[in-house]
């Protein structure tokens, strides 16, 4: 579903690539964590994969159609959900979905059905009639998660998805990772939280310093240890440097 | 305590004078320098502006009536340093950011709110100083010899009417508040509001002769009806003489307002700060089956909400249609002294044949120059910008919703005003239609113009929408750019029908228009939307 090949970013002015000859592969189903210290490169990789930062390096195929080929068609097939959601404050909860909706060519139909369905989840159907200007940071949040949800997206890109939402939406957001993935729907996103990435991942990515250091299913990269012991482990270079 | 609010307060008044707010790099001394020059220039334009004014009713001293000069001068000075401080007031009282912050701190709610205030009353020092000293110093010149004592009681009374100002504006700074609290279509609303303020200030500006001329002929009169009806004011004029005991009366008048208001203020600081975001009735939800739109109009629609909710975006990118509109009616109704002006013409001069197409061309698209819609667009993105670029949607597209929404709004006055224009001129029906064609395009090549330099010099940090909107360069330079164009092409077209005729011309002038439309609107879906898909 996503298939990343020496990806390397470098940043105008900088010239120490943020990605470095990154390659990573998720097959349709499979839930992908990507950890790393802040500053790791996991923002840059998620920002290549989505179409929003150009990068110089690699090649990166969406569905099998290559990204930097056509963007528009890998965008049809994907969903993100950044860490930070600035959505646009002078629209109303339930208009931003219709956009969103209306871009992604949604019916009718599926449309008031998925949108009943998740805000109803999230508990946010009695306010998507206020604007987005009156929303707390986890309702923007949730509605973020709604608007990617209601494309029926193949591939799922999040940036630290959990920061902001309640212990009962971080659950039910679990929850719905776990049956789009029993859909064939594939989920890649970053987290701090080891814990989650832990119970909830097929497989893992370790980034340090722009390069991937280590990734597989979670018995190959941990092994017998805790993946929290495991990421110390292979990231206690860079803290000390940091 | 105080004093580190204080100085908290007036470095965010003065804040654009020591850092970049783009950047949040500070500026260099010379580059700070250079700003308080500017703003220092500015304020003596304004002062002089006023001092002609002042210089204007100096016949009312001559005939004695000192105490009337004073009094309109001052309620002047009132009224303009209450509306110039209004809007700071209510943003620095009621809007804060910081109120949240500084009430989880260990200092009094009295504190705050008088640190606030002293900045309110910074700023009512300020604007009401721009007309009651000139008027002092004209007061000086005109009825000298003046004793030290009226000088120290009118300099005394600057700061007195300063604290006037800051009364009223905590008032009407509550007032808005309060509305903005209520109103269901605030920008409108808001705009409207703004417009009407315009409106009246255009009609004052027009009728200031009249009004002096009427002061000058019935200043016996109009002394008389202040003396009864704003007593008030007539103790500011008498005290501005040097009387005494107005000077107290109105001075206690005011200490009483700003202690009553202080008291009032500081007991409902709390309530104000809290419910700075008022809940207003929740509007619940309802389930309903919402027809599909294609992405064309998906684009159009969301770009067309952004204009209509922000009212500093209509007020500043749209003010021309409702200047255009405005011009074209006052062409229809004053059309038959128009014609009379251009019957006027001589025949024998050939430079003047064939003008009132390229004049009433040039009138146009001057103003619809200020029509700038799709120029602060794309900045307007600002860190909303992921969304569009995570879309199916390509960079064309978006650019062309933002030119759609340009167009579409522009077209009507644009064309309506041009339409009269050309009836009120006594133009052929060939060459009315060939005007409206013109106007059209010019709407047109002002929006393509201003996605273009909006893509290439684009700004997305900002916190206040109002820095793309009126302090970025690029609506400096689209405006420039569109008002040398409303010269040039109206200006050949008056060239052409000197040597053909003038129809003719005016055809070749739309067509020369509608090709570099043509090749700007290329520009805009090939090399402007691959920039914007980089962004």
């Amino acid at each position: 579903m996503l298939k990343i090949e020496h990806l390397s970013k470098t940043y105008e002015g900088s010239d120490k690539k943020a990605v470095d000859d990154l390659s990573l592969h998720i097959l349709p189903g499979e839930i992908y964590g990507f950890i790393g210290h802040n500053g790791a490169g996991k923002t840059t990789t998620i920002k290549s994969v989505t179409g929003l930062l150009p990068f110089e390096e690699g090649e990166i195929t969406i569905n099998g159609v290559d990204l930097k080929k056509d963007p528009i068609a890998c965008k049809k097939v994907i969903a993100y959900i950044p860490d930070n959601p600035d959505l646009y404050a002078f629209m109303t909860g339930i208009k931003y979905l219709n956009f969103i909706a209306d871009i992604f060519g949604v019916s009718a139909d599926d449309r008031q059905e998925r949108i009943r369905r998740y805000a109803g989840m999230f508990e946010l159907t009695d306010s998507l009639n206020e604007t987005i200007s009156a929303y707390s940071h986890g309702m923007k949040q949730k509605l973020a998660v709604i608007a990617a949800l209601i494309h029926d997206p193949k591939l799922i890109i999040m940036d630290e998805p959990f920061v902001g939402l309640d212990p009962k939406a971080s659950f039910l957001l679990k929850e719905i990772m776990r049956e789009k993935c029993k859909e064939g729907c594939s989920i890649f996103f970053s987290t701090h939280v080891l814990e989650v990435a832990e119970k909830l991942c097929d497989k893992v990515a370790i980034i340090r310093g722009g390069k991937l250091i280590r990734n597989g299913t979670m018995e190959e990269v941990k092994g017998d240890e805790s993946l929290e012991d495991i990421f110390l482990e292979l990231t206690d270079g860079e803290a000390a440097t940091c | 305590m105080l004093k580190a609010l204080i100085r908290k307060q007036f470095s965010e008044l003065f804040g654009n004078y020591f850092y970049n707010r783009k950047t949040g790099k500070p500026f260099t001394k010379k580059q700070t320098a250079a700003r308080f020059f500017g703003f220092a220039v500015l304020c003596v334009f304004l002062c002089a502006v006023f001092a002609l004014t002042a210089f204007g009713m100096g016949q009312v001293i001559e005939a004695g009536l000192n105490r009337l000069y004073f009094s309109l001068l001052g309620i002047l000075a009132i009224i303009f340093g209450t509306f110039g401080s209004v809007f700071n007031t209510y943003a620095g009282l009621y809007r804060a950011k910081d109120n949240d912050l500084l009430l989880s701190m260990p200092i009094y709610p009295r504190q705050i709110l008088a640190s606030r205030l002293i900045g309110v009353v910074g700023l009512a020092f300020l604007y009401s100083g721009m007309i009651w000293l000139p008027a002092v110093v004209v007061y000086c010149i005109l009825a000298a010899p003046v004793s030290v004592a009226v000088i120290a009681a009118d300099v005394f009374l600057w700061i007195v009417i300063s604290l006037f100002v800051s009364v009223l504006t905590c008032f009407l700074g509550w007032v808005v508040a309060l509305v903005a609290s209520k109103l269901k279509n605030k920008s409108f609303v808001i705009v409207l509001i703004s417009l009407v303020c315009l409106g009246l200030y255009y009609v004052v500006c027009f009728r200031m002769g009249d009004f002096f001329e009427n002061l000058l002929t019935n200043s016996a009169s109009i002394d008389s009806s202040l003396n009864t009806w704003a007593r008030l004011f007539v103790c500011l004029g008498e005290g501005a003489c040097g009387n005494a005991v107005s000077l107290l009366i109105f001075t206690g008048v005011t200490a009483a307002l700003c202690a009553v208001c202080f008291i009032i203020m500081s007991k409902s600081f709390y309530h104000i700060t809290l419910r700075s975001e008022p809940a207003g009735t929740k509007k619940v939800y309802k389930e309903e089956k919402t027809a599909r739109r294609d992405t064309k109009t998906a684009l159009y629609m969301r770009e067309l909400k952004m204009f209509t909710s922000s009212a500093t975006y209509m007020m500043n990118c749209g003010l021309g249609l409702v200047m255009l509109l405005a011009v074209g009616v006052i062409v229809l109704i004053k059309a038959d002294s128009l014609r009379t002006v251009l019957s006027l013409i001589p025949d024998n001069i050939p430079e003047l044949q064939g003008i009132v197409c390229p004049v009433a061309l040039l009138a146009v698209c001057f103003i619809a120059s200020l029509n700038m819609i799709s120029t602060p667009s794309v900045s307007l993105e600002g860190s909303k910008l992921w969304t569009l670029r995570t879309l199916p949607v390509s960079g064309k597209q978006i650019l062309q919703s933002k030119l759609m929404v340009h167009v579409s709004i522009g077209m009507l006055p644009v064309c309506v005003a041009t339409l009269f224009f050309g009836i009120a001129l006594g133009c052929s029906v060939t060459e009315t239609v060939l005007m409206v064609t013109f106007a059209f395009l010019f709407n047109a090549f002002t929006g393509i113009l201003g996605l273009i330099i909006g893509v290439n010099r684009p700004s997305f940090n900002w916190t206040n929408e109002a820095y793309p909107i009126k302090q970025s360069a690029n609506v400096l330079i689209v405006m420039l750019i569109c008002w040398v164009a409303s010269i040039v092409l109206p200006g050949l077209c008056w060239l052409g029908g000197r040597v053909m005729d003038q129809t003719l011309s005016l055809m070749l002038t739309t067509v020369l228009l509608a090709l570099i439309c043509f090749v700007l609107l290329r520009v805009m879906n090939t090399r402007s939307a691959d920039k914007f898909d980089r962004l």
